[in-house]
């Protein structure tokens, strides 16, 4: 089990937006997780990350609870979470290629810096870009900046790869290619992956396992297959 | 009724501003002496800082000084005390009107500038994503503007006083057949060690303001453009605002120390 999650709340103020959430990820699968809009998904992947503190219950990454590490050990962790962000995050004061640099100048115990330059290349042929490598995020289109953001994503090697809502904002063709590219990273990388996603196109291609989130809890759990042909109106509300 | 208590809303979240601000200089303190130093991020800043602010000040600067000097001329010309004209602009600029101004210009443009940089960042999930990769944002983003401004803005200032001067002696060249050489001689016979020493302490607290306020109101803008808007807005008003209370205060130890 890479990813453990249990009994995880979270609330802001009065609104308690997790009540109770369990995830696990097992090592090499692909977990969709589904929910509606300001169910809690992206509050419960930025508590994995330490991005946000959860008010209680035990989160386990790679079999480290990180509620009681310090910084740097967070850091270093860290190094094995690849994280795809919903609007890309490119860095906008910096071209492609120091986009790519900027994680592995935070991690030089890792890897080698005279091997900067075939690393970022290497991750830019991942994603079919390589001609970007001196460009600015703003001369890329969405499309291009999700690969990019993924390529920066793959960049440490990461074990495990979060991806928020990794299709949202593009078109139909453009989503189906990222969709593709990231089952393609997966294969290469035998990387454990995290999918949020309202996108069902992507769940149906993608997923071993789905988690539907309702409420802040799990409402139901099961293969796409299953959960898709399963008789509860919830359910079903999210296959339409 | 509803006027009080509008006051005392806005009077009661000014200082809330307050103390988070003097929360935010505290974690700058404690992350400025911790590893690691980025130092290549914040030689970058001085670059952009200064270098894209040099003919902003310089413009301003000379126009500062041929302005004031034309304006001065024909009030000491009836006192018949136009030969001061050296002495009493290169104090007026050095003391007080260089500093002040070219803080104001620079709180424009580097303070809104930080604001809305760093407030689109938090927008677009950009300090998220250097947090994730392994980095303190913090550390790579604030301590470096911060002490980038604290650095910059004193050279930056002491250049426009110069430019300053020699738009006023280009005044007096043309219009009282003063040379350079003498006008300048005039000018550092004038300076002592108490015009310049406060003028210049002062210019480190005005850089020091100008990161702090605008790192304070970008990192913490709220989600959407229209907070990053505001935080640059409120960054130059809150800012300008602060230069004149830390103007004041230097004014008035100057005064004790150099009566």
């Amino acid at each position: 089990m890479v990813i453990n999650i249990q009994d995880l709340y979270k609330g802001f103020g009065e609104t308690k937006v997790l009540n109770g959430f369990n995830l696990q990820l097992m090592e090499g699968e692909n977990l969709v997780l589904m929910g509606k809009s300001g169910s809690g998904k992206s509050v419960m992947i930025k508590c994995l990350v330490g991005l946000m503190e959860p008010d209680s219950g035990k989160v386990e990454v790679l079999g480290k609870d990180i509620s009681i590490m310090k910084r740097q050990e967070l850091d270093e962790l860290r190094a094995d979470i690849g994280f795809l962000f919903q609007g890309s995050a490119l860095y906008d004061s910096m071209t492609v290629r120091e986009n790519l640099e900027f994680p592995l100048r935070r991690h030089t115990h890792k890897f080698d810096l005279k091997n900067t330059d075939e690393l970022v290349l290497e991750a830019l042929n991942n994603v079919g870009l390589p001609h970007t490598i001196n460009m600015m995020p703003a001369e890329l289109s969405g499309g291009m900046q999700r690969r990019i953001a993924l390529a920066r994503a793959l960049i440490l090697k990461p074990k495990i790869i979060l991806y928020d809502e990794p299709t949202t904002g593009l078109d139909p063709i453009t989503a189906k290619e990222i969709i593709l590219l990231m089952l393609d990273i997966q294969k290469k990388y035998k990387t454990s992956s995290l999918i949020i996603t309202h996108d069902v196109d992507c769940a149906r291609v993608i997923a071993n396992r789905m988690i539907l989130l309702l409420d802040g809890i799990n409402y139901a759990e099961g293969s796409f297959e299953e959960l898709s042909a399963a008789n509860d109106s919830k359910i079903k509300a999210f296959f339409k | 009724m509803d006027g009080t208590y509008s006051f005392r809303k806005n009077l009661s979240s000014f200082f809330i501003e307050i103390g988070e601000l003097t929360g935010f200089a505290g974690r700058f303190f404690q992350e400025l002496f911790s590893r690691p130093f980025e130092f290549r991020e914040f030689l970058r800043q001085c670059y952009n800082m200064g270098n894209k602010s040099l003919l902003l000040v310089g413009v301003t600067g000379f126009i500062l000084g041929l302005v004031f000097t034309l304006q001065s001329r024909p009030t000491l010309m009836e006192f018949g005390a136009v030969s001061w004209m050296p002495s009493m602009i290169s104090i007026s600029i050095v003391r007080e009107i260089g500093p002040v101004m070219i803080a104001l210009i620079l709180a424009g443009r580097i303070g809104s500038g930080i604001g809305a940089e760093l407030g689109s960042m938090r927008v677009t999930e950009q300090i998220d994503a250097m947090e994730v990769s392994g980095t303190n944002p913090f550390k790579f983003l604030v301590v470096t503007r911060i002490l980038a401004t604290t650095l910059m803005v004193p050279i930056l200032v002491i250049l426009g006083d110069f430019i300053a001067l020699s738009g006023s002696a280009l005044v007096e060249n043309l219009k009282g057949n003063v040379s350079y050489t003498l006008y300048f001689n005039q000018v550092f016979n004038t300076l002592e060690f108490s015009d310049l020493f406060p003028a210049t302490i002062k210019t480190f607290f005005f850089g020091f303001a100008i990161g702090l306020v605008g790192c304070f109101k970008g990192y913490n803008s709220k989600k959407g453009t229209a907070g990053v808007g505001k935080a640059s807005n409120s960054a130059v008003v809150f800012t300008s605002m602060l230069l004149f209370i830390i103007d004041f205060i230097a004014v008035f130890i100057t005064d004790i120390f150099y009566p």
